[in-house]
């Protein structure tokens, strides 16, 4: 049965809650997954009306199955999900699905995900993408150096190009400037889907990306382009200092959630908030892009 | 009052300096800061910072070590073990027991001269129901008030209303009733009292004990016995029903009070405690960057003994201490605050 291990950093900080919300997604994505399978089987099978919720779905495999055919259906299903062509999570996807149509496992087995905090290089290699939580990020990184976790890591992001997703402090290394904390409302329809109206987020002493280094530092791999997936409209509005204009802000707002190659940063904390839809958006990217690798290979 | 005190103090540092000056450190060549921006924060506007912010600061804590400090080069090394802030105090509550007499708020001074030195967040100390040093202490921009039993109460009666500061607040607990009366105050943090300055870790875990004891209690009990509970712990019942709910405070819970060895801390990490506050312990022992580098290792790695041992070895002479089993009850500290 195939396995995915998704770690999060746990020197210091807010990565218990990162823990919670990822298990959430991991059973939300699975689900999601048994669900599916239901759907391409109903699919597969000759038209007899619109049966659509789950219940009835697995109702229908459990009692319709006719006897004679139930070996080629499990064959079918495995066979399509096998040949099923990942979908671009997402992006530009309205509802609440999240891109999470189909079982993107290359087999018919379900895909294991599973949640572990990391504290030593060993730990960490036994993980297939990485969340650096907000926290102290002087601490952190002195922690991880004692630890004997800084190489490591850099070989995970940098070499081995592990998906890794930074809250805050992770992104701190792109930020120009921190300012202060404070909630407010984020329409990151982008990317988790349009319909899906605004996310409520905690910023906590936030970097806010005002400039994206053009150059990758990156060693090994050729620079990848920066997206920017999520902004903070209208913070020129609450300034009281008159000498910022909304165009020297840019009209824009200020970058919040960055994405290069596979490296994804926000400056906000969408742990803090118990809203899982980051979270179920990141894991399933994460999922895909494993199965790609698998695949690949 | 203090809702109006930020506005009084419009160049009150930004609480959140530590970054401002750190991100200079990151800044190269291809990226360059608009100097006209640096100015830029979002509560300069005068709005109050949410409960939600203040308690989401707190959990950036998590994990960590909070250590006492009295004078720039303590702050620095504290910094450089990893310490996740700094509690800066003119004495530690080892010595104020020592001297005795009348423990206030430290001079803003040496607070500020220890809130340059480091990037760590930095805390102080201001005395139960001492709303005036409150005030003073969110003027000179700390990152976090402590509202401290340490210090001699100012207010027989009252704690400080700590919704009304932007400062988030952190203030001590012996149970379940005293945590939840902090919070409903707006304090964003929670410690055990523990008994400072001892070098004893016995009443760090007694607290520690009562408070799991009774959210584990408040948990299974039904919504009338949730009531009962609440008028006997006297605190609100919305909250009490919110921590059964949780299963664990509804902000940051760390130990604090007699933490003297990685071992302490360790201990209480393992019995629930969001991360540790070590007081004087580090600055009261023999090799204190040794000891402070140990603590924090021991609070990372709180459940590998492997590790924990290693971090235990040749650390020197801890604090004496005093057995909190021999000290007159009119002694402890823990009995300030109600």
């Amino acid at each position: 049965m195939p396995g995915l291990t998704v770690g999060v950093l746990a020197l210091q900080g807010a990565f218990v809650e990162h823990i919670k919300l990822l298990r959430q997604a991991a059973d939300e994505l699975q689900a999601r997954w048994v669900a599916a399978a239901g759907e391409e089987w109903e699919a597969s099978q000759p038209r007899q009306g619109g049966v659509t919720d789950m219940a009835s779905r697995r109702g229908g495999e459990d009692s319709q199955m006719p006897q004679n055919e139930e070996h080629q259906h499990e064959h079918a299903v495995g066979v399509k999900l096998a040949s099923a062509t990942v979908r671009t999570p997402g992006i530009g996807q309205s509802g609440p699905e999240v891109g999470v149509k189909s079982h993107p496992s290359a087999t018919a087995d379900p895909l294991l995900i599973h949640i572990t905090e990391v504290r030593t290089p060993y730990q960490l290699s036994k993980c297939a993408a990485l969340v650096l939580p907000g926290g102290e990020s002087t601490s952190i990184s002195l922690i991880a150096a004692r630890t004997g976790l800084l190489d490591p890591l850099r070989d995970f992001v940098k070499v081995r190009c592990r998906p890794v997703w930074g809250t805050c402090a992770g992104l701190i290394l792109l930020a120009e400037e921190a300012v202060e904390s404070f909630e407010a409302e984020l329409d990151l329809g982008s990317f988790l889907g349009r319909g899906e109206g605004s996310f409520h987020s905690v910023f906590i002493r936030a970097p806010v990306v005002e400039k994206v280094l053009v150059a990758s530092k990156s060693e090994t791999s050729v620079s990848q382009e920066v997206e920017i997936l999520g902004r903070l409209p209208g913070r020129a509005k609450a300034l009281r200092d008159k000498t910022v204009t909304a165009e020297d802000l840019g009209e824009e707002g200020d970058i919040v959630a960055v994405k290069q190659g596979n490296v994804f940063g926000t400056a906000f904390h969408p742990e803090l908030t118990g809203d899982g839809r980051i979270h179920l958006w990141w894991l399933n990217e994460v999922v895909e892009e494993f199965v790609r690798k698998q695949k690949a290979e | 009052m203090a809702s109006n005190g930020t506005s009084t103090f419009p160049e009150r540092p930004s609480a959140f300096r530590s970054q401002s000056s750190r991100q200079n450190g990151h800044s190269d060549t291809t990226s360059s800061t608009t100097a006209t921006k640096s100015s830029v924060s979002m509560s300069s506007n005068g709005t109050q910072s949410s409960f939600a912010v203040k308690a989401g600061l707190a959990q950036m804590l998590k994990g960590g070590v909070i250590m006492d400090v009295v004078n720039v080069e303590q702050a620095r090394i504290a910094e450089e073990a990893g310490a996740c802030a700094v509690m800066a105090l003119e004495r530690v509550p080892a010595d104020i027991r020592a001297q005795g007499g009348v423990a206030r708020m430290s001079d803003p001074a040496m607070i500020q001269d220890i809130m340059r030195a480091v990037t760590t967040p930095v805390m102080a100390k201001a005395r139960i129901g001492h709303l005036v040093e409150c005030q003073i202490l969110q003027a000179i921009g700390v990152d976090y008030i402590d509202e401290s039993e340490v210090l001699t109460p100012a207010d027989p009666v009252n704690h400080v209303d700590k919704n009304l500061y932007n400062t988030p607040f952190v203030c001590g607990c012996r149970n379940l009733g005293e945590a939840l009366r902090r919070i409903s105050e707006g304090a964003a943090m929670i410690r055990t009292k523990g008994e400072a300055g001892t070098g004893d870790v016995v009443e760090a875990v007694r607290h520690m004990q009562t408070v799991n004891a009774e959210i584990a209690k408040a948990s299974s009990a039904t919504d009338a016995d949730l009531r009962t509970m609440a008028r006997e712990l006297e605190c609100d019942y919305a909250l009490l029903k919110e921590t059964a709910k949780l299963k664990r405070l509804p902000v940051v819970n760390f130990a604090a009070g007699g933490i003297a060895t990685p071992a302490d801390a360790a201990l209480m990490m393992q019995m629930g405690c969001d991360g540790v506050f070590v007081g004087s312990g580090i600055f009261k022992s023999g090799d204190p960057a040794k000891r402070a580098k140990a603590i924090v290792q021991a609070t990372t790695h709180y459940n590998d003994p492997k590790v924990l041992a290693e971090v235990s070895i040749g650390l020197g002479e801890a604090i004496v201490g005093i057995n909190c089993f021999s000290m007159g009850e009119n002694d402890k500290l823990a009995k300030r605050g109600w």
